[in-house]
């Protein structure tokens, strides 16, 4: 009699614990971590995790973009020769406003483009209302836009 | 106490550990999201109305350094001011240092201050951080706002406080935040304009100041009594001295920051 209550109790906890931390932050299961090693049959992608496509957001609102088949990491310090490139790692740009690069191309910086050089993948926007539209935009040691590495949105900020 | 009660308290106690534990005082909250408000402050003990007044010179000892001008051209939008320089080291006349952050470190007792209504002002002006250095009280707001012609983020990296992270475009209100523990030089950076940085120094009474062009600063208001002052600069380090402020004359400090090496 103890044991089962001790089990449903501790049962009840753990579906507790899950239920209070939301589930809905975590990524999906079938979607590596952002800095998880590449899978060895996936295709390369980066994308916006939030908001969606279509989405109507806030003025001040959390960007946060995710990838697949690539590892995202910090730019080492210093400047970097094209032979020192690592291969298969990246970090993220966001284009405000603006349209894919073209692959092979370095990423300005300059407006409309913020970088994650730190190899994070968050960051909060401030826009004003009406439609933008939101590049991200993966890029190698050097800033190299990467073919097939990019992915836009069309959000409206509400008044 | 029962066995039956014993055992909820074995149970559920550890178990409402783990949850909190599990959820983490803000860990579900992505990093570059807004910091929570400041806790509450004591309630204040003092105001910086004092009769104690302490003024001095901070200089840069030796030769002063070339000024380096800013290289903007990556961003067409970039207009820079004139005779726009990086404020990294900035030597006035009579080698007098700009941009040290002043600050009473210790001395003020149990003494507790109110924060201020006012708002501290940091704007992005011809694609720089406008002021470079300055100071704010913990829980006071920082009003962050952009004047120029292109985008900017604004991207806070403390080491004790919460990061922030958030773009900020053209024609956008400007952007609150507080800082909620004290941090002596937390660094702003600008994701998009490499050059682009700037200090905040945090702390929790409002005896600070930063030093002006000639070097100069003055902190007022404070009661008598024997303080330790901190003198701190973004590449020359940090440097303290004990001054008495007897309320009647301004208590004096100079002091000189060699070259780093």
């Amino acid at each position: 009699m103890w044991n089962r209550i001790v089990k449903t109790v501790v049962l009840g906890g753990w579906t507790l614990v899950a239920a209070a931390c939301g589930g809905a932050e975590a990524p999906p299961a079938s979607e590596p971590a952002a800095s998880a090693p590449p899978a060895a049959a996936a295709v390369s992608s980066v994308s916006f995790v939030s908001p969606k496509d279509g989405d109507t957001i806030k003025s001040m609102s959390t960007f946060e973009f995710a990838s697949t088949g690539t590892t995202v990491a910090a730019v080492p310090p210093g400047d970097l020769t094209p032979e020192q490139v690592r291969a298969n790692i990246i970090h993220y740009h966001l284009g405000v406003d603006t349209e894919c690069l073209e692959p092979g191309v370095a990423i300005p910086k300059a407006d409309p483009w913020i970088h994650f050089g730190d190899g994070k993948n968050v960051i909060e926007m401030a826009l004003a209302p009406g439609p933008h539209k939101l590049a991200v935009q993966a890029g190698d040691d050097l800033h190299r836009t990467l073919a097939g590495m990019c992915e836009v949105i069309n959000v409206t900020v509400a008044p | 106490m029962t066995k039956r009660s014993l055992l909820k308290v074995r149970i559920c106690l550890p178990l409402a550990v783990v949850v909190a534990a599990a959820c983490g005082g803000g860990a579900d909250q992505p990093a570059g999201s807004a910091p929570p408000a400041a806790a509450a402050p004591a309630e204040p003990t003092d105001t910086a109305d004092g009769p104690g007044v302490i003024t001095g010179s901070i200089t840069f000892e030796g030769v002063a350094p070339p000024v380096r001008p800013l290289r903007m051209e990556s961003d067409p939008q970039c207009v820079p001011e004139p005779g726009a320089a990086s404020e990294r080291l900035v030597v006035g006349p009579d080698n007098g240092l700009k941009n040290v952050f002043v600050h009473v470190k210790d001395g003020l007792g149990a003494r507790t201050y109110g924060t201020p209504d006012t708002p501290v002002i940091l704007d992005q002006m011809g694609c720089q951080y406008v002021p470079h250095v300055f100071g704010v009280q913990v829980g006071q707001t920082i009003r962050v706002s952009n004047s120029d012609t292109t985008l900017h983020n604004v991207h806070a990296v403390p080491k004790t406080n919460r990061e922030f992270n958030f773009g900020q475009p053209v024609n956008v209100p400007a952007v609150a935040r507080v800082f909620d523990s004290p941090e002596i030089g937390l660094p702003f950076r600008c994701d998009v304009h490499g050059w682009m940085n700037a200090y905040a120094n945090v702390v929790s009474h409002p005896f600070f100041a930063v030093t002006t062009e000639d070097g100069r600063f003055e902190i007022t208001g404070l009661p008598p009594g024997t303080y330790t002052i901190e003198m701190w600069h973004e590449q020359l380090g940090t440097q303290s001295q004990s001054v008495t402020v007897d309320g009647s004359t301004p208590a004096t400090v100079a002091a000189a920051f060699k070259p780093t090496t």
